[in-house]
Formats: C-alpha cells, sequence, structure tokens
C-alpha cells in the first residue's frame, strides 16, 4: 500500500513537473508557444540547466540566483545606464548579474549572466533577461521571463540562440539578436573608462551604503552588496565569453569529417566560408565605444560643471584599430605589431577650454538637453568581437598578418563603419585551404594560397586606379604589406600633427576631427542593424538636426 | 603608535619591525595631519563608539600598465620605465621558453626597515626569497659602500638609491620590492591623504585631475584611489589605509589551462603561488600552460589579467573620536609621533 501511495505521488509530481515547462517566444509581442521535446533537449546551458529546467516560472530575482550560484559559486553585480552620473533617486539602472565558480559539476564563469531593471527602491518585477553558453553546442542560448500576450502569469521563455546569428538579416527586430547581432554578448563600453558603467573611472556612489545619500534600495537589496567595478565584467567575464564564442565560430567554419574532426589534406585545413569567416576584416559587424579618461564636465545629467577639470586625450582607438594594429593592451591582442599605432593616444591632447569651444559650437544634445557624454570624445570604435576574431585567425593561420594588413591598410583611417572595405569580401573565395598554425610556429610566407586567390580575383575584376580594389590589390601584391600599412600609419600621425601643431591650422583640425566623431556617433545611429544598440537618445551627442 | 602588521612576515630581528612600523607612522601621521583631510591614524578606529562598525572597501584596479605605449616584451623589458600600476614583476626564461613570472608590491620601504637594523639583516630578508643568494655589499649598496661602517639611515638610503641596479631588485637575479619611480609607499599615501580633502568644486571622478603629480590620471590606479576616498570624504566618513596598509595581489582572471585541462588559479599553488600576504606572487610556466587558449609569451600579457588591491577603512566621522576627524588636524594626539592613547 505504501509503495503504491509513493508511486501516485511521483506519478503527479512528475505531471506537475512536466505541466510546468519553460515556453518560447519568437519576438517581442508575440504569443507563447510550447517548447517541443527536441527543442527542449538542445538546451544544455547552465541557465536553463541549474534554473530553468525545474523552476521555469521562478521571477524571483534572488531565487533566480540562488539557483545559479548554489552554496559555493559567488554572483557579481555590476550597473549600467547612460544616466549612471545622475544620483537623484529616480528612473532606473540595468544591472548584469555575473557569476563565478562551480555548481553542481558546470563552471559559471563566463558562462552565464543575467540582466535585470533596478529602481531606487528594487527590482522592476516580472523581467529579467539571461543567456547561457551550452559548451556542447557551442552556442548562447537567450532567455527571457517575461509575460505574453496568451498568457495569464509571466514565465521563462526561450527567446533564440546564438547560432547562425551573424547571418540574419531582416529577422532581428524585437529579438535578442537585435542587439546581440552576432549573437555574443554585449557590454558597449568595454574598456576604460567603461562610460556609463559604474567603475573605477565613474563611481555610481548612490548605490554604495557608505554614501551620503544612496538610493533607498542600498539599505534592502542584499545583491547590491556584490556590487563591482566595469573592469571586472570586462576581463573577467565579457572578454573570455567573447573569445570562446570567436574560436567556437572559427571551428564550425571548418571542414569536418563524419567523426566531426577537421578534415585536414596535405597538411591543409579548409574554410567553408570564406567570407562569412573573414567578414570582421571588412565589416563592422559590432562597435565598442571608446573615449578619453576625463570627464567631460558637460553632462548634463545631473547638470554639467562647465568642462572637463584638465585637457583631455583623444583615444587611439579613434584614430585608427590601435588595438589591433599594435596588439598587447588590455586586450591582448597578438595583433601586427605596428607599435607606432599606441602613439595616436598622445597625438592629440586638446585642452579644456578648446573642447567646451568644440562641444558648444556644434551644439550637440544629450538625452534631450544640451551637452556631451560624461567621458569626452566619446566615440564608436572598432569592436573586440571583430578584432579578437581577426586576430585568432592570425593566430590560427588562416590569415597571414600581412594579408590582416593589407585589409587594414585600404582605410586605416575609418576604423568603424568603413564604407570602402565592406565591397572587398567579394574577393574572398566561398571556400579556400590553409595551413594550420601551431603554437610558436612560424606563419606561412607571404603571399599564402589565400593571397594568391584573392590577388587572381581582383586581377580578373580589373579594377580601376584610385579605387579601393585596386588599393587592396596592389597592397595584397607588395612583399611587405605591413611595412607599406606602418608607413601609412605614420604618415597619417604626422599630418595630424602638423596641422594640431600650428597655430593657425590647429583650430580647423580640432573642428574636423570633432566632426569626425559626430559623424561616426550619426553612423552608428542610423546604421540599419546596429542602430538597434541605441536604446536611449542620452547614448550619443549629437548636434539636433 | 599602532601596532602596524608585517605584511611579509620577515622584518626579523624586532628591530626591523619597529622600524618598518615607525616609517609607516610617520606616513599616516604625515597625513592625518594634512588640512581637511579626513584621512587619519588607524587608532581611531579603535576608539570607534559603541555598537558602531568600520567598513572596509577594496579598491581594485588592474596591474597592466594602461599608459605604456608599448608592446609586452618592451613592457617587461621596461619595468623601471613602464610598470607603473604599484605592481611590478620579473621574467625568467630558459632555452627561449618563459619559466617563471614574479610580481611583486612590496614597497622598498620594507626592506629599508632591514638595512636599518643591520647589513646581516637585510641578506637576511632576500634569502627568505631566494635561499640561496648572498649579495654583495656593491650589489646591494652600489661600487665603494662599506655597509659596516654607515649609519643605519646611511644603509637604508643607499639601498634604496641603488634599487634599480641592485641584481637581486632589478630582475637580473631576482625581485624584492617595486622599484619604479611613482611606486612609492608615499606616493600611495599622499594619494590617499590628498585625495581625502574634500573638494565639490569638481565631480569625485575627476578629483585625479585636481592633485597635480600626485594623481596619474591616465593610469588604471591613482584615479581609482583618489576618487574611491574622495567619495568617502564627501560622505563625511574618516578613513585610513587598513591594516596591513599596501597593495595586494587579488585574482588573476582567465580560463587557464594545463595540458588542455582546466585549472582553478586560486587552488593551485604549484602554477600560481601568493604569498607574503599578497605582496608576491608567482606563475609557474610549464611548457603546456595557456591562457584563454594562449601560450603564455610574456609577464605584460599576465598583468593583463592580474587585479590587485589597496584595503581603505572607513567609519562616519560622528563615530570616530574627535581628535581624528576634519579640522581637528593640529591635535596634539596627532602630534605625538607614539600617539599616546587617550590624548585628546
Amino acid at each position: 500500500m505504501k509503495r503504491l501511495a509513493l508511486t501516485l505521488a511521483m506519478t503527479l509530481l512528475a505531471t506537475a513537473v512536466a505541466s510546468a515547462q519553460i515556453k518560447k517566444m519568437v519576438r517581442d509581442d508575440a504569443p507563447a508557444e510550447a517548447l517541443s521535446a527536441a527543442e527542449r533537449s538542445q538546451l544544455g546551458d547552465p541557465m536553463f540547466t541549474l534554473a530553468l529546467r525545474s523552476h521555469p516560472n521562478e521571477g524571483d530575482v534572488q531565487k533566480v540566483v540562488d539557483l545559479v550560484k548554489g552554496t559555493s559559486a559567488q554572483v557579481h553585480f555590476f550597473v549600467v545606464d547612460e544616466l549612471i552620473a545622475d544620483p537623484a533617486p529616480a528612473g532606473s539602472r540595468r544591472v548584469v548579474l555575473a557569476f563565478r565558480g562551480v555548481n553542481q559539476t558546470l563552471k559559471l564563469d563566463p558562462n552565464v549572466m543575467l540582466s535585470v531593471i533596478l529602481t531606487p527602491t528594487g527590482f522592476t518585477p516580472n523581467f529579467i533577461e539571461a543567456w547561457g553558453w551550452d559548451v556542447r553546442r557551442g552556442r548562447f542560448n537567450f532567455y527571457r521571463f517575461e509575460q505574453a500576450s496568451n498568457e495569464q502569469v509571466p514565465g521563462w521563455k526561450f527567446r533564440g540562440s546564438s547560432t547562425g546569428a551573424d547571418l540574419q538579416t531582416t529577422q532581428r527586430q524585437d529579438t535578442c539578436l537585435a542587439c546581440h547581432v552576432n549573437g555574443e554578448p554585449l557590454m558597449k563600453e568595454l574598456t576604460l573608462p567603461w562610460n556609463n558603467w559604474h567603475s573605477t573611472s565613474f563611481v555610481a556612489t548612490y548605490l554604495r551604503p557608505s554614501s551620503a545619500t544612496p538610493w533607498p534600495v542600498v539599505a534592502d537589496l542584499a545583491l547590491l552588496t556584490r556590487l563591482e567595478n566595469a573592469r571586472v565584467l570586462q576581463t573577467d567575464f565579457i572578454q573570455l565569453a567573447i573569445a570562446r564564442f570567436n574560436r567556437s565560430r572559427a571551428d564550425a567554419l571548418l571542414k569536418r569529417n563524419a567523426q566531426g574532426a577537421p578534415t585536414v589534406v596535405n597538411g591543409m585545413q579548409e574554410v567553408i566560408d570564406g567570407r562569412r569567416l573573414l567578414r570582421p576584416l571588412f565589416e563592422t559587424t559590432q562597435y565598442n565605444f571608446a573615449s578619453s579618461g576625463t570627464l567631460s564636465g558637460l553632462h548634463p545629467f545631473p547638470a554639467a560643471s562647465g568642462g572637463p577639470v584638465g585637457p583631455i586625450a583623444v583615444p587611439a582607438a579613434f584614430f585608427l584599430n590601435a588595438n589591433l594594429l599594435a596588439g598587447g593592451g588590455a586586450t591582448q591582442y597578438q595583433g601586427l605589431d605596428i607599435a607606432e599605432a599606441l602613439s595616436f593616444n598622445t597625438l592629440a591632447r586638446i585642452s579644456a577650454d578648446e573642447y567646451r569651444t568644440l562641444v558648444n559650437d556644434d551644439r550637440t544634445t544629450i538625452g534631450g538637453r544640451s551637452g556631451d557624454a560624461n567621458f569626452a570624445w566619446f566615440v564608436p570604435a572598432a569592436s573586440h568581437v571583430d578584432n579578437h576574431m581577426i586576430d585568432l585567425l592570425v593566430q590560427r593561420g588562416v590569415i597571414t598578418k600581412e594579408f590582416a594588413g593589407a585589409a587594414m591598410a585600404v582605410d586605416h583611417e575609418t576604423p568603424v563603419f568603413s564604407t570602402k572595405t565592406p565591397g572587398l569580401l567579394r574577393f574572398i573565395p566561398a571556400t579556400f585551404r590553409f595551413k594550420p598554425l601551431a603554437v610558436g610556429a612560424a606563419p606561412a610566407a607571404h603571399p599564402d594560397r589565400l593571397t594568391q586567390a584573392v590577388i587572381a580575383a581582383l586581377q580578373a575584376a580589373s579594377p580601376a586606379a584610385g579605387t579601393a580594389e585596386a588599393d587592396f590589390l596592389s597592397l595584397l601584391q607588395s612583399p611587405n604589406p605591413l611595412s607599406t600599412l606602418r608607413q601609412r600609419v605614420l604618415s597619417y600621425r604626422q599630418r595630424v600633427q602638423t596641422r594640431l601643431d600650428n597655430a593657425t591650422t590647429r583650430a580647423a583640425e580640432l573642428r574636423r576631427l570633432f566632426h569626425i566623431a559626430v559623424d561616426r556617433r550619426r553612423a552608428a545611429l542610423n546604421h540599419p542593424v546596429l542602430g538597434a544598440l541605441t536604446e536611449s537618445d542620452a547614448l550619443f551627442p549629437v548636434p539636433q538636426q | 603608535m599602532f601596532n602596524y602588521t608585517d605584511p611579509g612576515g620577515a622584518l626579523k630581528p624586532a628591530a626591523a619591525l619597529k622600524s618598518y612600523r615607525q616609517q609607516l607612522h610617520e606616513q599616516y601621521r604625515q597625513h592625518a595631519k594634512r588640512a581637511g583631510s579626513s584621512f587619519t591614524l588607524l587608532e581611531a578606529f579603535d576608539e570607534i563608539a559603541p555598537g558602531a562598525q568600520p567598513v572596509i572597501d577594496k579598491v581594485e584596479w588592474s596591474a597592466f600598465p594602461i599608459t605604456a605605449q608599448a608592446n609586452n616584451s618592451q613592457i617587461d623589458a621596461g619595468r623601471f620605465q613602464f610598470q607603473d600600476e604599484y605592481v611590478e614583476w620579473q621574467v625568467t626564461a630558459q632555452g627561449g621558453r618563459l619559466r617563471t613570472i614574479t610580481f611583486t608590491t612590496d614597497f622598498l620601504e620594507y626592506y629599508q626597515a632591514l638595512a636599518m637594523v643591520s647589513h646581516e639583516a637585510l641578506v637576511a630578508g632576500i634569502k627568505v626569497l631566494y635561499p640561496t643568494a648572498n649579495p654583495t655589499n656593491a650589489q646591494l649598496y652600489g661600487p665603494g659602500f662599506n655597509p659596516t661602517t654607515s649609519s643605519p639611515e646611511g644603509r637604508a638610503e643607499s639601498f634604496a638609491r641603488f634599487a634599480q641596479q641592485n641584481p637581486w631588485n632589478n630582475g637580473t637575479k631576482g625581485i624584492l620590492c617595486l622599484a619604479q619611480q611613482f611606486n612609492t609607499l608615499g606616493a600611495l599615501f599622499n594619494l590617499v591623504g590628498r585625495g581625502a580633502v574634500e573638494n565639490l568644486a569638481v565631480p569625485s571622478n575627476a578629483i585625479c585631475d585636481t592633485l597635480g603629480n600626485f594623481c596619474g590620471s591616465g593610469r588604471n590606479s591613482d584615479p581609482a584611489v583618489a576618487t574611491a576616498v574622495q567619495d568617502l570624504a564627501r560622505g563625511k566618513r574618516g578613513l585610513s589605509f587598513a591594516d596591513p596598509a599596501g597593495i595586494r595581489i587579488a585574482r588573476l582572471a582567465g580560463t587557464w589551462k594545463l595540458n588542455g585541462n582546466d585549472v582553478d588559479m586560486d587552488n593551485s599553488p604549484n602554477i600560481w603561488a601568493i604569498t607574503r600576504n599578497g605582496r608576491r606572487a608567482v606563475l609557474k610556466v610549464s611548457a603546456g600552460l595557456s591562457v584563454d587558449d594562449a601560450p603564455i609569451t610574456s609577464g605584460a600579457q599576465v598583468a593583463a589579467l592580474l587585479s590587485v588591491n589597496a584595503a581603505v577603512i572607513s567609519a562616519r566621522e560622528a563615530e570616530l573620536p574627535r581628535w581624528s576627524r576634519v579640522g581637528q588636524e593640529t591635535s596634539r594626539r596627532l602630534n605625538d609621533v607614539a600617539g599616546s592613547r587617550g590624548n585628546p
């Protein structure tokens, strides 16, 4: 009798669990749909495994955090908002929760993150976003806790994965892939000074108990004791997650045998979609921000203080793709050994008066008020996800440094949103073979097979003189494209330096440079895909139209 | 005087610890006396109001010298030019392959305290790190210097002056302590003592720019520390360096693997060992060690993944003794080097 009762109880429990399962939504405002068993079987990330599989309706942030971290792991609390500088207890802030440690043998860092909305009094209810990395399938899965139009109560929804995200064209709107353009984790202000984040460069004091006037939530929310600066999110989580994602993407575009191992013929591997793999070298697929490390003093939230306290340095990443050209640095690319690129960090040092004049003359507004971003000279720059992929391809021997250098030399003065280089992608063969580069081994000599194939394709097109195609062809045919690139970098620096050093041309040159910065902000705002990353008019300072 | 902890545990004989404490106390006292500064002596936190609790904030930054316009190998080789984040390192290689990377955040004053006692005490302190070391007088103090006939102060000054040429410190034979021109105990105290003077004319995050040569605004460390203490000052909190004062090596980020297997660097002392209360760390680079699938090729590469911190203790000024508060910088308590307790 007892055994029968136990069996009955277990059956009822199993039925209850089976009836409460995570659903899916294909886009915002779409109805919730049941996930098929086959679809559910494809969810192998820690977010699903530790939390959502067993608690598909759990919307309490602390409880979800506890499910993910278990008893021994740690949670870290990061905060970002375009109005982060405003201490007034109003509005909201985006919170990112990352985890470090192991739960039930699953490594949590950097494999799962949550995102919630913090108000002065607590979390916004019924809204949690999450992603988890499925190491076996090599993909991010995206989830959201929300209530669909055809539901009585909110619950967790599977909102898609990173698989094929980079191939999406018109179907991104109202999906996670609208912002996670390649399917990657997103931290737009990735590097120092992490404009808009609570960081060592800008402390959101009102979120700390030691503040004179903390937000009320500080006294009540235990999770806020885990507040961390944005550098930790950058170095300990986002960069690692992107690096692993890129390795997985690169692996997926290699020809494989029936056992799933890369096919090797005469020591060569084969890329099965060359244009897709090399796209980051020619197109901006994502952007991150660069800025001076100096506060503009013109940020209108809560109020401008009259301008920078001291001179501001225009970041090298504004002038060119300095981090990838030079290598090393905080992002630790192998790079192309053009160390001179870093010298652009000290090329344009602008006095507080000069900077104030530039901003005031252009009458930029941000968030509906006159002014500038929190940190001066805030511009879209080459993204880590693109740069890391290019660097990875060089490290693996898929492309040579010379090939990468030739592509970058075509429009080296436009490190983001180039209109010259995307057209070169069509000369990349659909498939090509390369010799994998072992650690410490000598790379293939220039011109390698890919370079020769691209040269042939360009020659066949007979590009007109003065075009990007003709320049790319010339660079690839050069015995040392990196030397040419270095010369162009030095010449560029000299040209700007000369204008800045001359009192009669300095003001005009500063205006020219500032207008390039503004144009890049507009390019990001108006970009057909990346425009979706602008969630607020308080992100970009641009002149009123 | 506060019983400052010996951070490295090697200040022997007792006179070395006493000397170190006196040097340290002089820094504390100098900045506790700074007009308008919320910085105060550690003794104040022993006298906190009943029921009140001090808070310890760890101000953290990256060990990678962000201002260096140089590649990894140049940063490794140019320690005294580039490594300016209160962290310096020595790389050893053998057979063209990197073998160890040793990071230090120990201040020069630590070894000066040993030199103040005797040449033998200094050598003994070096032997704690390098047991087979047999440093010559010339190596430690420069040519022609006789430590036996010199005064204690003469030994300490010569040791400090020669720290960048000393092969036991400059990487040739070893690394003992910070020796880059900006990485000094005095610089760190100046940063905190001056940064803790409330200045409402600028946002707290811009306070570094107002401190002139005492704060390097382009660095990772200085603005972070200055902003943190300025915020505490604005919150009407008295503050000080938590004991033991200095820079602690906190954490190594990255996905580390040995021969393809994940390595938990927090629990692998045979690969990554943090010693001396966080003032020293050694990475043993074996052939199969990688981070984020890349081989270890430089100290700068590892520094980019390394976080260090300085611990600042604070409490509401109203909960601290009156002698320690802003406006009381001329109190007899602060002017008394020995700092006899309870003297208002």
